[in-house]
């Protein structure tokens, strides 16, 4: 017999289920299946999506140990120690020096006078790119060196103008703080640090997987500041002239001259 | 339920449905793609 | 039920429902975390916090799909009653998983800068004008903010005090509140990260969720519209025979007014009441009557068939309606009587 339309029977089931009741068979069978086929979804989509996460990329922050750096402080663009390394390309290893956290003003450097410095602090590092973040409880996290600085100055390699296609980030995320440290989900992370003082870094991958970083400054090679902050972990193109400073590479960048693509 | 919920349980979906879509329609339509170069040796600065 | 409120009616279903849940969740985060840090060399390795904070956000977003696919699911099929059951500690725990993701997020990625976190939450991603660049930040926060507000009101006191309708009502933001999320995740890691999965993955959440409540809402229409164009023009509407209702169990039939009415059978007894349980709304007509009272299929909320009086010590009260034989069929009164206000009902074989 046909119900009126609209008119619908409720359960016909011989037992139903009630919470503060035994559990009918018909429920506990369905649920002997059910559960552990749940369980082993939940499994599987937690193995999907964490294996299939992009490469982080290389780089380490090295909390655990207090690093030491001796080398002449130079702090045009960005704070640095230059200091001396056989293995690196011309004999001088840049170490960028930044604060804790994600402002480097906080940092009270003295005058860029050539002097020798100590430096200590955690390492961070990728690949041969160094960097030092000196914690900021630490008072005398920068002491004045006795030995006589035996650096040669700064050699500067002008390389040409070059159109390159990448994405701006800050130097402390991507030399190894976090990772991964590009894209969209990072924008707001390095906007902020580059807000804070910490130097722009320019990735840019070559068709062969091949990566070339670059510090990022003014066309005079000076500090860049707040002007690229609406381009940051954007894909951008960028016109600009490259240097070669010691063992980094530098892209001298006016503003105007960087495209969103 | 009462109707009013039905109603605006059903009529909530009926809104939701195709701006949810929507967005990520369009979202998937415009994720870059990833930009490469043609790097020359002296702009290498780490390996692969 | 009563009126003393406590934290959690516990019962043996509510404790294993939950330990459940919570095995589930630690499965999830502990093979997250473990595959994801294995997935690239060491040099390579991911960021424990960043990969943390990835499991949080993908949990927290599963949860609500399953959370979301329960209701629809208990109206296909009853063997998924047992899963809605307690599906208010399950939301609770995908708000505390959410917060987690929240709080870790700014934390990390906010935190110790030279904004504060929650400025730079906002204004950290200004591209408010373009589909590629759009702040997927304020989609996680304004979903969050729901989430808030649904867990801040999950107990029976607000439940109360707001009233069912109310509070039924409220609650059915959380579907703004899962499309809001499915954009975070668009707007965030579908734009960042290159595996196709991710997009797959998020689509067919979405059109599983969208697709089951679309279904069962729309069934639910066609339901409401049967009763248009039946007469009852004397108060009274045409239901069924009394053989069309199971014994102990319902039929359901919408009124005029768009409000269903349940009538059950007992036996010789055949009794109507409002459909909607005092409790939550749930609908009484797909229960059954255990111990002699109509029982809910959503949380076991009991009521006198006669009266829709709770049965000692409980005092809660539905509305009931007046039922009649009338050529071997039954018929419902249109008006209902006063919340557990006895009603005129049918006895089969007594004399008319």
């Amino acid at each position: 017999m046909t119900l009126n339309r609209g008119v619908y029977r409720g359960r016909a089931d011989s037992d139903m289920f009630i919470g503060w009741a035994k559990t009918p068979a018909v429920d506990r069978r369905f649920l002997v299946a059910a559960l552990p086929t749940m369980l082993a979804g939940v499994a599987g989509a937690a193995y999907a999506v964490a294996s299939n996460l992009d490469d982080p990329g290389a780089g380490a922050w090295k909390t655990g140990a207090l690093y030491r750096a001796t080398g002449v402080l130079a702090t045009r663009p960005y704070p640095m120690l230059r200091v001396a390394d056989a293995t690196a390309p011309d004999g001088v290893r840049s170490v960028l020096i930044v604060a804790q956290g994600k402002c480097t003003s906080a940092l009270k450097l003295p005058a860029n006078d050539g002097r020798s410095y100590a430096v200590a602090g955690a390492l961070i590092e990728r690949g041969a790119r160094r960097m030092i973040e000196v914690p900021l409880m630490l008072g005398d996290w920068l002491t004045p060196a006795d030995e006589s600085a035996a650096l040669p100055p700064p050699r500067i390699e002008p390389l040409g103008r070059k159109t390159l296609a990448g994405q701006i980030m800050d130097t402390k995320c991507f030399f190894g703080v976090m990772r991964p440290s590009r894209g969209k989900t990072h924008k707001a992370c390095a906007s902020l640090c580059i807000r804070g003082g910490i130097p722009p870094s320019f990735w840019a991958k070559g068709r062969d997987g091949r990566e070339s970083v670059l510090l990022m400054t003014d066309p005079d090679g000076g500090p860049l500041g707040e002007s690229i902050l609406p381009f940051i972990a954007d894909p951008v193109r960028i016109d600009g002239e490259v240097f070669r400073v010691d063992d980094l590479l530098q892209f001298r960048v006016a503003t105007h001259a960087i495209a969103r693509i | 339920m009462r109707r009013f919920h039905r109603r605006l349980h059903l009529w909530m979906w009926i809104a939701l449905a195709p701006l949810t879509a929507v967005g990520l329609a369009l979202a998937i339509a415009s994720v870059p793609k990833e930009q490469t170069n043609d790097l020359d040796g002296a702009l290498i600065s780490e390996a692969p | 039920m009563g009126h003393q409120y406590k934290a959690v009616q516990w019962n043996v279903a509510k404790i294993v429902y939950d330990l459940y849940c919570l095995a589930a969740l630690a499965a999830f985060i502990g093979i997250f975390m473990t595959v994801g840090l294995a997935a690239h060399p060491s040099g390579h390795r991911a960021d424990p916090v960043v990969l943390l904070i990835r499991a949080l956000g993908t949990a927290a977003f599963l949860m609500l799909t399953i959370v979301l696919a329960i209701g629809p699911l208990a109206r296909l099929s009853p063997r998924f009653n047992p899963m809605l059951y307690n599906r208010r500690h399950f939301g609770v725990m995908t708000f505390l998983v959410a917060a987690a993701h929240f709080g870790l997020a700014t934390f990390w990625y906010h935190a110790s800068g030279p904004l504060n976190p929650f400025v730079s939450l906002l204004v950290s991603n200004p591209l408010y004008q373009s589909a590629e660049g759009f702040p997927f930040e304020v989609f996680g926060l304004a979903a969050f903010a729901i989430l808030f507000v649904m867990a801040a009101t999950s107990h029976d006191y607000w439940l109360n005090n707001l009233s069912a309708p109310v509070w039924k009502a409220l609650h059915m933001l959380v579907y703004a509140a899962f499309g809001l999320l499915v954009l975070h995740v668009a707007y965030g890691a579908l734009m960042t990260e290159k595996s196709a999965i991710y997009p797959a993955l998020t689509v067919a959440a979405f059109a599983i969720v969208a697709a089951l409540h679309l279904w069962t809402g729309l069934r639910e229409r066609r339901r409401d519209a049967g009763m248009r164009g039946v007469s009852a023009s004397d108060g009274w509407i045409d239901v069924c025979a009394p053989a069309d209702i199971p014994d102990k169990r319902a039929v359901i039939a919408p009124l005029p007014s768009g409000e269903r009415v349940a009538i059950f059978r007992d036996g010789a007894k055949i009794c109507a009441m409002t459909n909607a349980c005092r409790h939550q709304n749930g609908p009484l007509g797909e229960g059954c009557i255990k111990d002699g009272a109509v029982t809910c299929p959503w949380h076991g909320w009991q009521y006198r068939p006669e009266d829709g009086v709770s049965p000692p010590p409980y005092t809660e009260k539905i509305a009931t309606y007046d039922t009649r034989l009338s050529a071997g069929r039954v018929f419902v009164k249109v008006r209902p009587n006063a919340p557990g206000q006895r009603s005129q009902f049918i006895m089969m074989g007594a004399a008319p």
